[in-house]
């Protein structure tokens, strides 16, 4: 039997920061699409560069997550530079999530011109980036062993619901800081209107996705598969809480013009990137040093 | 209609306490990021879905001469990355397949073994989806 050691730390946190990198990325185009009637061209300027950041972070971040991946597999750093394991890391399913993602991220720098709407190249490109995940990983196992969709599809929309929604934040944060407040109440509120559609969709595949990926309740708590889950849930559910607080009570304060609204909605905007930051850590740790039940072939 | 009135940016010090507040939610944001990984990754020995069902020699066997080969058999089909023997802290040269086929019983021929106890470190990943699963164990040969 073999303990967590550093390496493996080392892959959780790369996918951690790809996964936030690239589902902000993606999720920052559809913000500018959907609230660029609404932003100043100081904002909309500081969110394409917000972007084109995040872009590089995840082109990076991914690329340390497969050498991680490579040392972790080895036990040492010599696995850092081991091309045959980055080769064989590759073909298993990691190279065409890579390319995808790859893909989708060079298609939103380019379609991120200056003063006007992506164009829709870049909204191509954010949903390849944003569901490159599903290229890979337990759900993607179900496929090759039931040969169903349904788990390939339930995870793309569950990606792209996680895109919108998180990758809004810090958009919003910096949406925030218009001297415009009404320009902020307009924009936060079409957020909040869409959100309501687009969590229900996204929290509706991810309970498709959990039935099919445990086998019984009881795993919640039995497995450390479940237990991470069950974390997940708790944190998704805080992150709901703290998105309903804004949605219900922050945001017809922000349109009665309401100077507390605004400083109050930043600190929950935060809040919500702190919860966030963990959800991510804790799938990447789902996703990497544990594994669903309905993949375990000897049971 | 009335036209939307459009607030001032506000106060230094306003913005201060603001920035303060936020400058703290991320402090904090941070601590229970650090705090939330640290006990995910103590959680334990678990790694991806694929399991060793067993081994030959096995886990903390004490066999009588060197064995000709080792087998791993797993669960599921995996494709074996590294293995590595070692003995007293020396190492001893296994030849693995580079790009093998993926299979549930995997097979290395060994050279010939003395007397001692061994470490065997192996890795593999499952094709269909990339996950890593790895362990160690030992035996001892008299």
């Amino acid at each position: 039997m073999m303990t967590v050691g550093i390496w493996d730390a080392a892959v959780v946190t790369a996918k951690a920061v790809t996964y936030a990198a690239t589902l902000a990325a993606s999720g920052g185009v559809f913000f500018l699409i959907y609230s660029h009637a609404l932003l100043d061209r100081s904002c909309a300027g500081r969110i394409r560069r917000l972007i084109r950041v995040l872009v590089l972070v995840a082109v990076l971040a991914g690329g340390a997550m497969i050498l991680a991946t490579g040392a972790s597999m080895s036990g040492d750093a010599g696995g850092l530079a081991d091309v045959g394991l980055a080769r064989m890391i590759l073909q298993a399913g990691e190279g065409r999530a890579s390319l995808a993602r790859l893909t989708g991220l060079i298609l939103i720098g380019a379609g991120l011109t200056a003063r006007r709407p992506p164009a829709a190249v870049a909204l191509l490109g954010s949903v390849a980036a944003a569901t490159s995940f599903a290229w890979v990983g337990h759900v993607h196992s179900l496929v090759d062993l039931r040969g169903a969709w349904l788990p390939v599809l339930a995870i793309a929309v569950h990606l792209l619901g996680v895109a919108f929604w998180l990758g809004a934040l810090i958009p919003l944060l910096i949406a925030a800081g218009d001297a415009d407040r009404s320009r902020v109440a307009a924009t936060v509120g079409r957020f909040g209107t869409a959100a309501l559609a687009v969590v229900g969709v996204t929290l509706t595949a991810g309970v498709v996705m959990l039935c099919l990926l445990l086998r019984d309740v009881s795993e919640l708590w039995i497995d450390d598969y479940g237990r991470l889950v069950l974390t997940k849930t708790l944190l998704v559910s805080w992150l709901l809480a703290l998105a309903a607080f804004n949605h219900l009570r922050l945001t017809p304060r922000l349109f009665a013009y309401d100077e507390g609204a605004l400083r109050a909605l930043k600190r929950s905007i935060t809040a919500e990137l702190a919860v966030a930051g963990c959800v991510l850590v804790v799938t990447a740790a789902m996703t990497t040093i544990t594994g669903p039940s309905a993949l375990d072939m000897s049971r | 209609m009335s036209k939307p009135k459009t607030l001032g940016r506000g106060t230094s010090a306003e913005h201060r306490a603001s920035a303060a507040s936020r400058a703290s939610a991320g402090s904090r944001a941070a601590r229970a990021s650090l705090a939330l990984c640290a006990a995910v990754l103590a959680m334990g020995p678990a790694f991806g879905h694929a399991k060793l069902l067993g081994s030959l020699p096995a886990a903390g066997a004490e066999i009588s001469g060197s064995p000709p080969s080792l087998t791993l058999t797993f669960n599921e089909n995996v494709r074996l990355g590294v293995l590595k023997l070692t003995t007293a802290g020396h190492a001893v040269p296994v030849a693995i397949d580079p790009s093998p086929a993926p299979a549930r019983v995997i097979t290395i021929a060994l050279p010939p073994l003395t007397a001692g106890t061994y470490n065997v470190q192996w890795s593999a990943l499952t094709p269909s989806d990339g996950h890593v699963v790895k362990g160690t164990y030992t035996f001892m040969i008299r």
